[in-house]
């Protein structure tokens, strides 16, 4: 089981040999070096704050990346946190005892695997970035064109979507 | 494998090569210094290196431009190496009447009397050779300048021969050429329906043409914009250096330039931290935050996970005994049992703890990725600011009659004209537009999704489908290999690349931001990568060699032939402190305008030799002296000894 990005996202990002916006982001200015894993994970965040889970033919058939790259190392029980809590949030914990609350958390977990996810919570994580992705290319038109230009819209997209209570 | 030189000897060559001999296996140094005036052999030493190792035929026409004169029928070239202990010695016997070359290979400690007949240097060396990747180690000059230089693709090229990463190219290769024998078979046994594989296969090589002929475009057009961007930052640059020449504008000028370079080094620094920052959840936004604490707070509130673990229960029931005391009969080993489900495994518990822990030390220092998009937001807005002070700037200078920054201005626009157009011709042409509405002749994405129809069609027809489809599923999984291993590697490179130039250019702070095809250079007192000097370049270029190698399967000795020779004496030092620090074995080829500033780093140095070459005027003989005096007091003139 590894990550799976949304069909469609790659090009989004303009992912040319092994460079995010290869073709458009000539000479900008550096927002340092954006990986595709950053595109994934742009997704994912705001398919939890909107609970929006995709479907699985949103997905990539071809799996991605089997484990967390480098530079989200120290993120790694941070995303499993942002599923635990947006899989409680979905299905709603007013009725849960502990035991509940207990069990479904150990659902999305699993302590020997690259990326701390159970076979569940990495398939909810492709899930919701491909919701999430989804509202990521339905508001960003036209395309941003680089890094920078990716970075101050996302923001702004995150500042202007206010996630269901 | 670790590979080094013991020496070399050189006969009936050209380039005075006679009778030439250098013997580096008594008192093995790190450095060896030899100086060899001009005309006296050096580039075809350098060559009759790149030969030994690669091992490769010559042409005749190749082979004939060795003879050292008409007088001679042979020649040869042996090179001692020793490779992890164990010796070699490479042959090359140069027929001159045939003409012909052949390789021999010495292998003393070979029970056979080790005499073996070819290159026969051991086979995991001989692959890696046979990559091209001679020219890494046995060095030459202008690989520098191509390694840095815009759009040139010698770094891949170079990561990609030294770990081994073309043979996945090879393989790709071979999945397809099985792939044409199968269907190469399959048409010779369905001649019944041939004329309707002919037809398709007509189509299919109608759009495979304009296929070709759209990416032939499409490389065209980046080209040009590529070019068109270099031309623009070049009238860029004249503008500016005209205003700096004047009185009037210098100042103004100066201030401009100085105030652009600062907020580009900002906007570069807080681009980095808007990315570590948007790395972390907790730090992206304050509803990320606050959820992860809430959930951090329930787990802490409700105390979960609960500390009992189902193995534990597991135990107990098996114990005849509680903890406290009292005795387990078989009623209460059968309720245990019933409830131990209710309890989490251990690992279960661990990885709830793992991320609580996690949890309970979330920051909130106020850094966070918000605050440094408005920072790269203002920092931005400042800079428009400035470039806009600096169109004033112009203004003036065409207000007040300066010509030629008026044509230069309209030389711009006219050229940022043509960029959009050619960009937009781009994107029409590489827009991922559903195929049904656009016109597969002009647009590639169609054209592509075109193609791979009729491919389909084609293979089904001709029985190959099945098998193309898995031949594609392997080469697809071979690419990935390659990419991510390629992607992979060029990270590392470029932080050991960074970690040696950090240690050698302490003052100069110049680092690679990126390897993709060629080395993007950035540095704090260098934003602009034009005002990165030659040295530097040099510099960065034996970095990423020494970062190259470093890893590599096997340690080659590095050859480099005038190493300083085109650099002034300040910048010479620049790459004398950085090249010495970077190679376990170092032959340096060097004339004597290179000492000064070059080779008089390694006077003082007992791990370094020197040789020196010269050549008697009237018998054309040339002589060997060793010792650091000789090298030192050497005069030459025009490549004769004075």
């Amino acid at each position: 089981m590894s990550f799976r990005l949304p069909v469609g996202l790659r090009e989004f990002f303009g992912f040319v040999d092994q460079r995010m916006y290869a073709r458009t982001d000539r000479g900008a200015l550096g927002t340092g070096q954006m990986i595709l894993f950053d595109g994934f994970y742009a997704s994912f965040l705001v398919g939890v704050m909107q609970s929006r889970l995709g479907k699985e033919e949103e997905l990539e058939t071809q799996r991605f990346v089997e484990g967390y790259p480098n530079e989200y190392a120290a993120s790694r029980e941070f995303i499993a946190a942002l599923i635990v809590d947006a899989e409680l949030r979905r299905t709603g914990t007013e009725q849960y005892s502990d035991m509940d609350f207990e069990r479904a958390i150990s659902k999305l977990l699993k302590v020997d695997t690259p990326t701390g996810l159970s076979v569940v919570g990495l398939e909810l994580a492709n899930l919701y970035a491909a919701g999430g992705f989804g509202i990521i290319e339905d508001r960003l038109v036209p395309r941003p064109g680089g890094t920078t230009s990716f970075f101050l819209r996302f923001h702004d997209l995150c500042a202007v979507e206010v996630p269901p209570t | 494998m670790k590979i080094r030189l013991l020496g070399w000897r050189a006969k009936n060559l050209r380039g005075y090569l006679r009778d030439f001999e250098i013997d580096l296996s008594t008192q093995p140094k790190r450095w060896t210094l030899l100086q060899m005036p001009n005309g006296t052999g050096k580039t075809t030493t350098m060559e009759l290196f790149r030969m030994a190792f690669n091992g490769r035929p010559l042409t005749n026409e190749a082979i004939m431009s060795f003879r050292a004169d008409d007088t001679v029928t042979d020649g040869r070239f042996d090179c001692a190496l020793e490779i992890e202990e164990v010796h070699y010695e490479l042959r090359l016997h140069f027929d001159f009447r045939r003409p012909s070359l052949h390789f021999e290979t010495l292998v003393p400690s070979e029970r056979s009397g080790g005499l073996l007949k070819g290159h026969r240097l051991p086979a995991a060396v001989r692959h890696t050779l046979a990559a091209g990747v001679t020219e890494l180690f046995v060095f030459d000059g202008e690989l520098a300048a191509a390694i840095i230089s815009e759009g040139a693709t010698r770094a891949d090229e170079a990561i990609q021969k030294l770990y081994g990463l073309n043979l996945l190219h090879d393989l790709e290769a071979d999945i397809y050429r099985q792939l044409n024998q199968r269907r190469r078979a399959a048409q010779s046994t369905t001649i019944s329906t041939s004329a309707r594989i002919a037809k398709l296969r007509r189509d299919f090589e109608e759009v495979d043409r304009v296929h070709k002929h759209l990416q032939l475009t499409e490389q065209k057009l980046r080209k040009a914009i590529t070019e068109r961007d270099k031309a623009l930052q070049s009238i860029e640059n004249e503008i500016r250096s005209i205003a700096r020449g004047r009185e009037e504008f210098q100042q103004e000028q100066a201030s401009i330039d100085l105030e652009i370079d600062e907020i580009k080094r900002m906007v570069e620094v807080v681009g980095a931290s808007v990315l570590t920052f948007f790395r972390s959840p907790p730090r992206v936004g304050q509803v990320f935050h606050d959820r992860l604490s809430r959930l951090g707070g329930t787990l802490e509130t409700k105390r979960l996970p609960r500390s009992m673990s189902r193995e534990f229960f597991d135990q107990l029931a098996m114990s005849e005994s509680c903890v406290c005391g009292r005795p387990i009969t078989s009623h209460e080993r059968e309720t245990i049992l019933l409830h131990m489900d209710d309890f989490l495994a251990q690992d279960e518990i661990a990885v709830i703890n793992q991320m609580k822990s996690r949890l309970q030390a979330i920051p909130s220092d106020g850094n966070t990725f918000t605050s440094n998009v408005e920072h790269l937001r203002s920092t931005l807005a400042e800079l428009r600011a400035v470039e806009q002070r600096g169109e004033r700037l112009r203004q003036r200078m065409k207000d007040e009659g300066v010509d030629k920054v008026g044509d230069l201005d309209r030389r711009r626009d006219n050229l940022k004209r043509k960029q959009i157009l050619n960009e937009e011709a781009l994107d029409r042409l590489t827009r991922d537009v559903d195929h049904r509405e656009a016109d597969w002749r002009y647009n590639l994405t169609a054209c592509s999704r075109v193609l791979g129809e009729r491919r389909k069609l084609l293979a089904t027809a001709e029985g190959t489908y099945d098998f193309r489809r898995r031949a594609d599923k392997l080469a697809r999984v071979v690419k990935l290999a390659q990419s991510s291993a390629l992607s992979r590697l060029r990270e590392l490179i470029r932080r050991r690349t960074n970690d040696y130039l950090s240690r050698v250019l302490i003052n100069e702070l110049i680092e690679v931001a990126a390897i993709d095809g060629h080395l993007r250079l950035v540095g704090k007192s260098a934003f602009r990568k034009d005002s990165v000097s030659e040295g530097q370049k040099l510099a960065v270029a034996y970095a990423f060699l020494a970062a190259l190698l470093a890893d590599a399967r096997h340690q080659f000795p590095f050859i480099v032939d005038s190493p300083a020779v085109s650099l002034d004496v300040e910048l010479r030092r620049t790459v004398g402190r950085l090249v010495p620090q970077l190679f376990d074995q170092m032959l340096m080829f060097v004339i004597s305008s290179e000492r000064e500033g070059f080779a008089d780093w390694f006077y003082d140095h007992a791990d370094a030799r020197f040789f020196t070459v010269s050549l008697d005027s009237i018998t054309g003989r040339t002589g060997i002296a060793e010792g650091v005096e000789a090298f030192r007091s050497f005069h030459a003139r025009e490549g004769v000894l004075d």
